[in-house]
């Protein structure tokens, strides 16, 4: 037993050195996000691990778990959204119940807001000034972006506040209905000099509004899920935004939308991209919806969908079975599909700079 | 009758003796049929084939304040999922999930029928005289959800003739408070055991969030008060008659996760169980009837996410059941179960309801030698009218000398789909096929004494597939359940425990170790990321120690657990890490005249251990807790 000491020592110091070694081995310094695409990944509910990758086409430079690098701890659990505003970016975590703020050329923490309920959207009204949706509250937040801080709520009429868009001084809101209550059938318009709700306007029955987009022409589309209790298919929606009037009703043929049907729009905005299990796309001008996807979904669970300002190139986070890591996947407009690389748990969005 | 062969119970019994070693005496005689007795443990002895656990006397003694999760943590082959201190706990057993362990109150299940699941957190060990986990299948005797393992949770009579009081207190750390009091009176005729429990707890420990913040468990106070009465009737000498009832209340708070800042979810649990069983024996028979209710009320509110959920479920159960002498060598037992179950919530769409209705039969036989034992069960039950699958075990034990002791076992098992799966509102799916597999285990017992030592070992061996396994998976705009999976659970427990009687006490080591393979063979879906891998929070590896001494009266003991990773993601990518928990025990008792009492300290979690049994739900650190217990009797 004691001939056996030596040799245990020696083995437990050789270790040591070897483990040290590893630790030495640092990885090389991160790029600077110069340029690239930002992939949400909210991550699995309660189980911390929402993530930002970041992917420059150009250099090929990838970077998963941009936040945990650069910040050495968690970023939080359910990241909704990431809205850049200027040099920063402001990430919404839904069930850590705050916006994490970061520097947007090293992803460093530059402070956080806190006090919200489960928001959903960012949405900055003047440079003083964002709303935040949420899931539960029946409220929009507003927020001092110099306090980082509530300052006042909206009441709302419906539970879940969800997607906002600004069109001159109103915020259009799509407000689904939350679970158990009936559908909704109004899109919500809110004056942001006053902060209040102001007008409402009915899209359809049982429309359950939830994404919104601005085309070149000014107008608003409104995607709509639809009630699948009472059979009333969703679709789009284009409505003026200034007699507050529906244009166009585009239902779908079916309430079969997916698990979250989104909605984006080419940077020349003539273009509607939604997903609805599979990829469609829809000229504004068209008087119908399209038969056929644009790209199939094939088993893939299409997720997260955004458009690259500068190449006008489609990203769709593939979400899998909404328990793995999933991946993000480049399609040109035409639906070729270019760029595929490993996203975090549920890419559910994606940001471009 | 004729041929009492006393080593041989001796040893029947003593094998019995689980590594707890307490001093627990089975009643059960070899061919004779087994004495009245309002236990439920009316089947034990028809499951010869499966190794049993129970929890030492010593220890349930000084932990009767905490929860039954608590105990089971000590058993090995179990993994107790543990939300946090107070919050919600449910065990699964070798490998399976917790919907696969079946939790029984003096043999009546109390599986809630929506979740499927018993909360083990809301059941005090202070109402219970004994726990026993029995892993391994055993549907063939009681049905739906005895797939990895039972734990049993029994009342017994008063032993002896006359009176006592027993009172408990304890006081600890995070608002730590609780107080029982039991009072036990028995003569030839009547019995009656009075249980009266109340347990309060902040919880608010300090942990660290994601955020790198320390700070205080928040929104993690529980409030819990009890009353069980049971009483026996001795009718004649054949015959007798006993009730059982059982209220519980208990409110909570459930705190934020590591992730969360701030939570204001509430539950309030409560449930009303009542039994009256009647028992008749004689020479070359005897037969047993039975019929219980349970009322359980569930109200979970949160006011962050609007939710708002009460529901009410209910169980009728009726028994009947038979016993008898057919040859010296050979027993058969008869039976016939029906269990009405109900439920009403306002998240349900409709009021469920279900029908169960189960015939079972056993046929036990012993070698002319009495050293060995088979037991032949089988048991059909019909759902709404429609046939589970037939789950039929045959049980072996044998003694090969009288240090040691063989079992085996092969039991076909299923779990019925929860009320959950088959109507929740959206995505509930009412063609679920049961959950069905085969499992086999086996087991080996030596143990050898000296004048003043003694020492014992048991290894076990399982393997059981569940077919049709049931998982939640994301169809369209929702979550349903399907049966998609085939998963595949092996492995292997160990347990040792020596004894030393010395000048300076009684010294006992006490070790076990697990390890459990449990993986999803087959999937019905397309690239499905579990495939070949670790189902969730099932450890490989899990460990136990324990040094215990006693001296006139002193009491001392360390605790030592090692729990190996445990995955939280299907995919395997993500785990909890292992950790090593550790706790000291110490007590006094003393006697004066008729009063008996007994102070002891516990220091949990001694090294302060920061530590996870499901992923950001953190346990509490280092803990004490000090408690009395006194008792008067005849």
């Amino acid at each position: 037993m004691h001939k056996n000491i030596p040799h245990l020592l020696l083995f437990g110091l050789l270790s040591l050195l070897w483990l040290g070694c590893g630790k030495d081995e640092v990885k090389p310094a991160p790029e600077p996000l110069t340029k690239g695409v930002f992939v949400t990944n909210e991550g699995l509910f309660n189980q911390g691990n929402a993530s930002v990758t970041f992917y420059n086409q150009e250099t090929g430079f990838q970077e998963a778990g941009l936040f945990q690098s650069a910040n050495g701890r968690p970023l939080g659990d359910i990241l909704q959204s990431m809205t850049i505003v200027g040099d920063l970016a402001y990430l919404v975590l839904n069930n850590s119940q705050r916006i994490e703020i970061v520097d947007l050329e090293s992803f460093e923490s530059a402070g956080a807001i806190e006090g919200l309920g489960a928001p959903r959207y960012f949405l900055p009204v003047s440079d003083e000034t964002a709303y935040v949706s949420d899931l539960f509250g029946g409220i929009i937040h507003v927020v001092s972006l110099t306090e980082r801080k509530v300052v006042q709520t909206i009441p709302m009429p419906e539970n879940w506040t969800e997607a906002m868009v600004k069109i001159g001084s109103e915020v259009f809101v799509a407000c689904p209905s939350s679970w158990g209550a009936p559908p909704s059938d109004q899109l919500y318009i809110i004056d942001t000099e006053t902060h209040s709700l102001v007008d409402s306007i009915a899209i359809g029955l049982n429309a359950n509004a939830l994404a919104l987009v601005v085309d070149k022409a000014g107008k608003l589309w409104v995607l709509c899920a639809g009630d699948s209790d009472s059979s009333t298919p969703g679709g789009l929606y284009q409505v003026d935004p200034v007699s507050h009037t529906v244009i166009k009703s585009l239902p779908f043929a079916d309430t079969n939308i997916g698990f979250a049907p989104r909605l984006a729009a080419n940077p020349a905005g003539d273009t509607l991209y939604y997903t609805k299990i599979g990829l469609f796309a829809l000229a504004t001008e068209d008087a119908t919806l399209p038969a056929q996807p644009l790209v199939s979904a094939n088993g893939r669970e299409f997720y997260g969908l955004g458009v690259e300002p500068a190449t006008g190139n489609i990203w769709v986070g593939d979400a899998k079975d909404f328990q793995s890591r999933g991946e993000a996947l480049s399609f040109s407009p035409s639906g070729l599909q270019l760029a595929t690389f490993d996203a975090g748990y549920l890419p559910n969005g994606f940001a471009f700079k | 009758m004729a041929s009492f062969n006393y080593p041989f119970c001796l040893i029947a019994s003593l094998a019995l003796l689980l590594p707890g070693g307490c001093a627990y005496a089975q009643a059960d005689t070899v061919l004779q049929l087994e004495p009245v007795t309002v236990t439920a443990s009316r089947l034990r002895g028809w499951q010869p084939g499966l190794s049993e656990g129970m929890v030492d006397s010593m220890q349930l003694s000084l932990l009767r304040t905490q929860t039954v999760s608590e105990a089971l943590r000590q058993q090995s082959g179990l993994y107790v999922r543990d939300y946090g201190a107070g919050n919600i706990a449910t065990a699964s057993a070798r490998g399976a999930s917790a919907g696969h362990t079946a939790v029984l109150w003096n043999g009546i299940p109390i599986q809630d029928p929506m979740l499927g699941l018993t909360d083990l957190s809301i059941l005090p060990l202070f109402l219970f005289d004994e726990i026993r986990f029995i892993p391994g299948g055993s549907s063939a005797l009681w049905g739906s959800g005895a797939v990895g393992g039972v734990v049993h949770l029994d009342g017994l009579p008063p032993a002896n003739n006359g009176w006592n009081i027993r009172y408990q207190g304890e006081a600890g750390s995070f608002g730590q408070l609780a107080n029982g009091l039991a009072a036990n009176l028995r003569n030839t005729a009547f019995s009656n055991t009075t249980r009266l429990f109340h347990r309060t707890a902040d919880n608010n420990y300090p942990y660290r969030d994601i955020f790198s913040r320390e700070k205080r468990l928040p929104n993690a106070e529980t409030r819990q008060w009890s009353l069980m009465q049971e009483n026996t009737f001795q009718l004649t000498k054949r015959q007798q008659l006993g009730g059982h009832f059982w209220w519980q209340a208990s409110e909570r708070g459930i705190p934020p996760t590591r992730v969360q800042q701030s939570s204001r979810a509430r539950q309030e649990d409560e449930s009303l169980r009542a039994a009256l069983d009647w028992q008749w024996k004689g020479d070359r028979s005897s037969y047993m009837a039975r019929l219980a209710t349970s009322q359980a009320h569930l109200i979970y509110e949160d006011s962050l996410t609007n939710t708002f959920s009460d529901s009410r479920t209910s169980s009728l159960l009726g028994e009947i059941e038979s016993t008898h002498v057919l040859k010296p060598q050979w027993h058969l037992k008869l039976g016939l179960h029906y269990n009405r179950l109900g439920a009403r919530s306002n998240v349900y769409e409709t009021d469920p309801r279900q029908n169960r209705l189960a015939a079972f039969t056993a046929l036990r036989w012993w070698s002319k030698n009495e050293h060995w034992q088979a037991v032949l069960n089988g048991r059909q039950e019909w759902v709404d009218g429609a046939a589970v699958p037939f789950t039929p075990s045959l049980s072996l034990r044998g003694q090969l000398n009288p240090r040691m002791a063989i079992g085996a076992s092969i039991s076909r098992n299923y779990r019925l789909p929860t009320f959950n799966d088959l109507y929740w509102p959206e995505g509930g799916n009412p063609d679920l096929l049961p959950e069905s597999g085969w499992n086999q285990s086996l087991f080996l017992r030596a143990e050898k004494q000296g004048a003043n030592w003694s020492a014992y070992l048991q290894l076990s061996g399982f393997n059981f597939n569940i077919n049709n396994w049931i998982a939640w998976l994301p169809q369209g705009a929702y979550w349903a359940p399907e049966n998609v999976r085939q998963v595949w659970s092996r492995g292997g427990e160990a347990q040792a425990k020596l004894s030393y009687k010395s000048a300076i006490g009684l010294w006992s080591l006490h070790s076990q170790y697990s390890y459990t393979r449990s993986t999803n063979e087959k999937s019905l879906l397309a690239n499905d990321a579990t495939l070949q891998q670790q189902l969730l929070y099932v450890p490989l590896h899990q460990g136990r120690v324990s040094l215990a001494w006693q001296f006139k009266g002193w009491y001392a003991a360390y605790y030592h657990e090692w729990t190996g990773k445990a995955y939280t993601l299907p995919d395997n990518s993500v785990s909890l890490p292992g950790a090593s928990v550790g706790a000291l025990r110490a007590s006094r008792s003393w006697q004066w005249k008729k009063i008996s009492g007994l102070l002891y300290l516990h220091l949990e979690n001694c090294w302060n251990t920061d530590y996870e049994r499901v992923a950001n739900r953190p346990m509490p650190g280092r803990s004490l807790r000090v408690g009395v217990q006194l008792a008067v009797g005849s």
